[in-house]
């Protein structure tokens, strides 16, 4: 069947004028799927302005070539405009798979995509594989993450959402040459909604972090003192979940199924039970230390050091010792 | 206006083990709840009801083990509940999935706002609620945090990675609320009573919905499970700490030692 459908798209994901880390990890995983089935790697931007240089980078990143899509209504991500344009180009050039990353903006216009075009969908993928003829095999996380669920689509394009954080980013080959062209999709729709407000902060990266201290709802009346500890040992400071939706700390911290995947040295989580949407975003650390008051907290059987007892008392010991040191 | 909350039953994913030799989902024993996200989705929908006098009607496609979870949703303060079931929904996909619930949406009648959940605990997807909102020809606002009506217009606050976005729209529009948005409130007692006394939830099936086998259930999926595995988490060292608080620092101090960057 997949005869008339060639090649691995990748949907490169912008924000200004950037190409997001995500999307340059999914061309990662595309070369090395494409170093088995030979196919053709197109990305494939959506914007307007200033997208040629953009097309350079992701050749240089792994990309044979890159089709831009260029519009006014396009500068901006919004579903309705970007999903007719790449649901056109879709059924107008065939690709055997096309595969987006599974952040926010990328389930949403993904989801969209694969109703308009009654297409299979895998979602969150962490593990990919390639057939000799190009059939993909796509592993889906459920139930937080403890089971992977081989999925296959039936229908061309394959389409599957890769989760951030799991493949690593390839490295720049300024050497690599290809194409960078534009491709019609004729007049595209208006979005529907309107944006009346965008707006853009800074957050800090932990999802590279060499050492980590995690804080849950355990010690939520003192967050301060683990963000402390982090501070006085140099590692970066995470969180669980249920932290950032009450706003005890930022939204971009927290580690799970849903947050950032980290893979970390050294780990010392504190005041966490280990939900299975928590561990799934942890499970790449090297060592684990964990203190839970409670003797039967699940986080203690995932660690590699586990203390049973009060983190509101042991902390401050902590930053003791170490600013004594 | 009418709301729609689309609410599905999830296992609580702690519980959830694979059978090492059948390689099925042993579903004995686990506890089910209402998908944590949908419950702040009824939530959503419940405090625009409360300000605004709109009514609320929940759906789920399920088997009939979901009807005491609908119920409870009423109870929480929902108008009305719909169970979509039938054996030919069994083995759905998102796009299956999607597509029932839109035709039962469109059954249902005239709607404003459909809210569904960020994302089920047990698939996780996320992709349903773009695809009703395809499959209904509307817009949709996904990864929703606040939600309100302002001069018969919806406004949302559309949280993203490291950004957020204020998004006004005309109703009929779809969201999906984040999980742990809100708060979500317990069922009323009297309410609970009534509906165990009285309120007759409706059910639909293929038939009612009008829709073929191809176009549902695992006939109607367009990608299918191959196999499942368990991750294979690594296997931890499990030593424990013990001692005064005092020795315990101690010991957690010589195991972080070479890692301490100032
Ligand atoms: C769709 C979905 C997605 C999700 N995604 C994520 C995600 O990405 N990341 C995430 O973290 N969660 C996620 N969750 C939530 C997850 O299921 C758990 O609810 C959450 O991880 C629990 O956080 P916690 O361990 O901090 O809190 P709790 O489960 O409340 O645990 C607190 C722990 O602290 C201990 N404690 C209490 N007092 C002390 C003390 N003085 N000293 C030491 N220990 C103490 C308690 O014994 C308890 O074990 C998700 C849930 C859903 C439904
Ligand atoms: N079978 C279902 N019945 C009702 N709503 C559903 C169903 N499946 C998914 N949903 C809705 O879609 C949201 C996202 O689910 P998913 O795409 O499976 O992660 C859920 O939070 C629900 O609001």
């Amino acid at each position: 069947m997949s005869g008339e459908f060639k090649g691995i798209w990748v949907y490169l994901e912008r924000r200004g004028d950037q190409i997001i880390d995500p999307s340059i990890e999914v061309l990662g995983k595309a070369r090395e799927l494409a170093e088995k089935s030979r196919d053709e790697i197109v990305g494939i931007i959506l914007g307007y302005r200033g997208l040629d240089k953009l097309g350079e980078v992701a050749i240089q990143y792994g990309s044979d070539k890159v089709y831009i899509i260029e519009d006014p209504v396009l500068e901006e991500y919004s579903t309705i405009p970007y999903a007719e344009a790449i649901s056109r180009a879709l059924t107008k050039y065939k690709p055997n798979i096309i595969l987006y990353p599974a952040t926010r903006n990328g389930r949403d216009l993904a989801g969209r995509i694969s109703a308009k075009l009654n297409l299979g969908l895998s979602a969150n993928t962490v593990w990919l594989d390639i057939s000799s003829d190009g059939v993909l095999l796509a592993g889906v996380p459920g139930f937080g993450g403890a089971i992977m669920a081989v999925t296959k689509c039936l229908t061309r394009p394959q389409m599957a959402t890769v989760r951030p954080g799991v493949f690593p980013k390839p490295q720049l080959d300024p050497s690599r040459r290809g194409s960078v062209e534009r491709i019609d999709v004729g007049k595209i729709p208006e979005p529907k909604i309107r944006v009346v407000e965008r707006t853009f902060y800074e957050v800090e990266d932990i999802s590279k972090a060499e050492a980590i201290v995690v804080a849950g709802v355990g010690l939520r009346d003192n967050v301060e003192i683990v963000k402390k500890l982090a501070e006085e040992l140099g590692w970066k400071f995470g969180a669980t979940r249920p932290l950032s939706d009450e706003g005890l700390v930022p939204r971009d911290i927290f580690i799970g199924a849903t947050g950032k995947v980290v893979k970390p040295k050294i780990a010392l989580i504190i005041g966490v039970s280990g939900a299975a949407h928590f561990i799934s975003g942890i499970t790449g650390a090297e060592k684990i230390i964990s203190i839970n008051i409670d003797p039967e907290a699940p986080i203690h059987s995932y660690s590699d050091y586990s203390v049973t007892g009060d983190g509101y008392k042991i902390v401050p010991k902590l930053l003791e010792k170490i600013r004594g040191e | 206006m009418h709301i729609i909350v689309c609410m599905k039953v999830t296992p609580k994913p702690e519980q959830v083990k694979l059978d090492p030799v059948t390689k099925t989902i042993i579903r004995e024993g686990v506890e089910n709840e209402i998908n944590p996200a949908d419950k702040n989705a009824l939530e959503a929908a419940l405090q625009l009801k409360e300000k605004h006098n709109c009514k609320v009607t929940v759906i789920g496609m399920g088997p009939p083990i979901w009807e005491s979870f609908m119920k409870l949703a009423v109870a929480m303060g929902a108008d009305d509940a719909v169970l979509i079931s039938d054996k030919a929904f069994a083995g759905a996909d998102t796009l299956a999935t999607s597509r029932t619930l839109a035709e039962a949406i469109k059954k249902i009648g005239e709607y404003h706002i459909i809210l569904c959940g960020e994302e089920s605990s047990d698939a996780g997807t996320g992709h349903v609620p773009p695809s009703i909102a395809e499959f209904l020809n509307i817009p949709q606002i996904t990864f929703v945090s606040n939600v309100e009506i302002v001069d018969g217009k919806i406004r949302a606050k559309r949280v993203l990675e490291g950004a957020y976005e204020i998004i006004e729209c005309e109703p009929p529009v779809l969201l999906s609320i984040e999980y742990g948005s809100n708060t979500p409130r317990f069922p009323d007692f009297r309410r609970k009573r009534w509906v165990d006394k009285e309120f007759k939830l409706k059910i639909l099936n293929i038939k009612d919905l009008e829709l073929r086998e191809e176009e549902v259930g695992l006939k109607g999926s367009r990608s299918i499970v191959e196999e499942l595995r368990e991750m294979s988490l690594k296997e931890r060292a499990r030593q424990k700490i013990s001692g005064t608080e005092e020795e315990i620092a101690s010991q957690i101090l010589e195991i972080i030692r070479p890692y301490i960057k100032k």
